[in-house]
C-alpha cells in the first residue's frame, strides 16, 4: 500500500519535471527564435567593447617609419607611402571595415590568386590589430555617385525645416502632419544609428607587381627584386565620398642583414603600410 | 694592463677595417651593376593590341590624366606630355599627330574647318592616345649613396591606344620606370618614360601579330 503510495507519488513528480524541462525548452526555443538580434547584440558586445579598449590604448602609437627602421634594416620588406589626397573627416568614426578584392592594373601578372592571398593578409593583420569591430573582403565597390554640394544643401534646408517644425510655437497640425513628423524622428533615429555603425570601404588598385626571385637576390648584382604598389582609395560606404587615397609601395631586394632568407617581402611590407597608416588616424582621433 | 688595452684595440681596429673593406669589397658589384641597370623599365600588357593598327596615319595626342595631383611636379608632367608628343612627331607612322590641349598642329598641317567630309573622312583613321599617370616618386638620393631603404625614384604610367571615331580601346599598357642610379636624376626617368611610350606606339603601329589572325581564323 505504501509501496504503491509512493509509485505514484514518483510518477507524478516525474511528469512534473517532464513538463517543466518541456516547458523551458520550448520558452528558450521561442526566444531563440523570436530574437536573434539578441544574440547577434551579445556577440557584437565583445568585440566592440575590445575595439574601444585597444582604441584607447592607442594614445602612444608612433607610427612606423617604412623607408628605414631597424625592422627593415634586419628583415627587409622597407615600404614608402605617398598620401595623394589627405583624409578627410574622423577616420575614428568608422567601426567596420570592406576590403575590395585587388583590381590589377598590371594585366594577367597578377592572378586571381596572388591577390586573394594579398587581401586575405591584409585581413589578417587589421584583424590582430583590432582597430575595428569587423574586417570583411567584399568582391568590389562601385561607390554611388556624391555631390558634396547637393548634400550640403539638402541637410542644411532639412535642418531648418525641421527646427521649425519642432518647435513649441509650431502650430499643432493635422494627423496627417503628425505621421509625417514620425515618420522623420524614425528616419533621424535609424541615421543615428548608422552613424555609430559607419563602415570604411578600401578599394586596391595594384599598379606593379613583381614576386621577385630569392635565389637572384643572393648574386650581388641588384637583380630578383619583389615589388608590390597599390593604389588604395579610401569610402565612406554610406555617402560614397572618396575620404583619401594613398600610394603604398612595398620591396624586398635581399640587401637586409637575413639577406634572401628575411621572411619578409613586398606584401609584408604594404601590409605593415597600410595597417599604420590607418591605425596612425585613428590615434590622431582619439588623442 | 696597458698592453691588453693595446692589443684589444689593436684586435677592434682590425677588425672595424676588415668589417669596413669587406663591406665596400662586397658592395662593388651590385653599384657598379646598377649604375649600368639601374635605370629600368617593367611593362604590363593590360589589352593586347590585336588589331591591324598599320592603317592609322593619324593620331590625337591627348595630355596624360595626373592622378597623382599635386605630388608630382608639373615641370615633369609638362616635360612627359611634351616629350611624347615629341617622339610621336617623329616617328614616320604617322602623317598627322595632333596634340589636343594646345590644339596644335605638331606637324603644321592647317585643320581645314570649312571642309567637314574630308575630316570626318580622316578621323575614321585616326588613333587617340591617352592615359594616366599612377604613381611618382622623386626617391631619396642620399639613402641611395648608403644603399639603405626604399629610395629609388619611380614613375608610372597607362597608356591607352583607341579608335577616335568608334572609341574602341585597341591597346593599353602599363609602363613603370625605376631609377635606382646614384647619378640619375627624374628628368632622365620622364625622358625614359617618354621612350618607352613611343616605342609602344610604334611597335603596335608598324608590326602586325599575323599570330592572331591565324588563330582567329583557326578558331571561325
Amino acid at each position: 500500500m505504501l509501496s504503491s503510495e509512493k509509485a505514484s507519488n514518483i510518477v507524478s513528480l516525474a511528469l512534473l519535471v517532464f513538463l517543466l524541462v518541456v516547458s523551458l525548452s520550448g520558452d528558450c526555443l521561442a526566444q531563440s527564435v523570436q530574437h536573434p538580434t539578441k544574440q547577434q547584440i551579445s556577440q557584437k558586445t565583445p568585440n566592440a567593447s575590445a575595439t574601444m579598449i585597444t582604441r584607447r590604448n592607442l594614445e602612444n602609437y608612433k607610427g612606423q617609419n617604412g623607408i628605414v627602421s631597424m625592422k627593415t634594416l634586419v628583415l627587409g620588406g622597407e615600404f614608402r607611402v605617398t598620401t595623394v589626397v589627405p583624409f578627410k573627416g574622423n577616420v575614428a568614426d568608422y567601426t567596420q571595415l570592406e576590403l575590395a578584392k585587388p583590381i590589377s592594373l598590371v594585366g594577367k601578372a597578377l592572378s586571381a590568386e596572388v591577390a586573394n592571398r594579398q587581401v586575405a593578409k591584409i585581413k589578417s593583420q587589421f584583424e590582430s590589430r583590432k582597430i575595428f569591430d569587423s574586417v570583411a573582403v567584399i568582391d568590389s565597390y562601385n561607390p554611388p555617385l556624391y555631390d558634396r554640394r547637393q548634400k550640403a544643401l539638402q541637410t542644411d534646408s532639412d535642418g531648418k525645416r525641421h527646427a521649425a517644425d519642432d518647435s513649441l510655437e509650431a502650430p499643432i497640425g493635422n494627423a496627417d502632419d503628425m505621421e509625417a513628423l514620425d515618420r522623420r524622428r524614425t528616419r533621424n533615429q535609424q541615421e543615428l544609428e548608422q552613424l555609430s555603425t559607419r563602415t570604411l570601404v578600401t578599394v586596391i588598385e595594384v599598379l606593379d607587381y613583381t614576386k621577385g626571385s630569392r635565389w637572384k637576390q643572393a648574386l650581388p648584382l641588384d637583380l630578383g627584386k619583389s615589388i608590390l604598389t597599390v593604389r588604395l582609395r579610401y569610402y565612406d560606404k554610406t555617402t560614397g565620398e572618396e575620404i583619401g587615397r594613398q600610394i603604398i609601395s612595398g620591396q624586398s631586394d635581399g640587401s637586409s642583414l637575413l639577406g634572401p632568407l628575411s621572411p619578409r617581402d613586398a606584401l609584408s611590407g604594404v601590409a605593415d603600410g597600410l595597417v599604420d597608416q590607418v591605425t596612425r588616424r585613428v590615434a590622431a582621433s582619439v588623442k | 694592463m696597458r698592453k691588453t688595452t693595446y692589443a684589444l684595440s689593436i684586435v677592434l681596429a682590425s677588425a672595424t677595417l676588415g668589417c669596413s673593406v669587406r663591406n665596400v669589397v662586397t658592395s662593388v658589384p651590385p653599384r657598379i651593376f646598377r649604375e649600368v641597370h639601374g635605370l629600368r623599365v617593367r611593362s604590363y600588357q593590360i589589352s593586347p593590341v590585336t588589331d591591324d593598327l598599320r592603317r592609322y596615319r593619324a593620331i590625337e595626342i591627348r595630355p596624360l590624366e595626373n592622378l597623382m595631383l599635386d605630388q608630382i611636379p608639373e615641370s615633369s608632367v609638362a616635360q612627359l606630355n611634351t616629350e611624347i608628343a615629341r617622339g610621336l612627331q617623329a616617328l614616320k607612322n604617322f602623317d598627322r599627330t595632333t596634340k589636343v590641349d594646345e590644339s596644335v598642329n605638331l606637324k603644321g598641317y592647317p585643320i581645314d574647318q570649312s571642309l567637314p567630309d574630308v575630316r570626318a573622312d580622316v578621323s575614321q583613321s585616326e588613333l587617340i592616345l591617352e592615359g594616366q599617370i599612377d604613381d611618382y616618386t622623386p626617391g631619396i638620393p642620399k639613402l641611395r649613396y648608403i644603399e639603405q631603404g626604399n629610395n629609388h625614384a619611380i614613375l608610372t604610367v597607362r597608356i591607352r591606344l583607341k579608335d577616335k571615331q568608334s572609341a574602341k580601346v585597341l591597346g593599353e599598357i602599363n609602363i613603370t620606370v625605376e631609377n635606382t642610379r646614384i647619378t640619375s636624376n627624374v628628368e632622365r626617368m620622364v625622358e625614359k618614360t617618354a621612350d618607352e611610350v613611343v616605342s609602344f606606339v610604334e611597335r603596335s603601329t608598324t608590326h602586325y601579330h599575323k599570330a592572331m589572325e591565324v588563330t582567329a581564323d583557326a578558331q571561325q
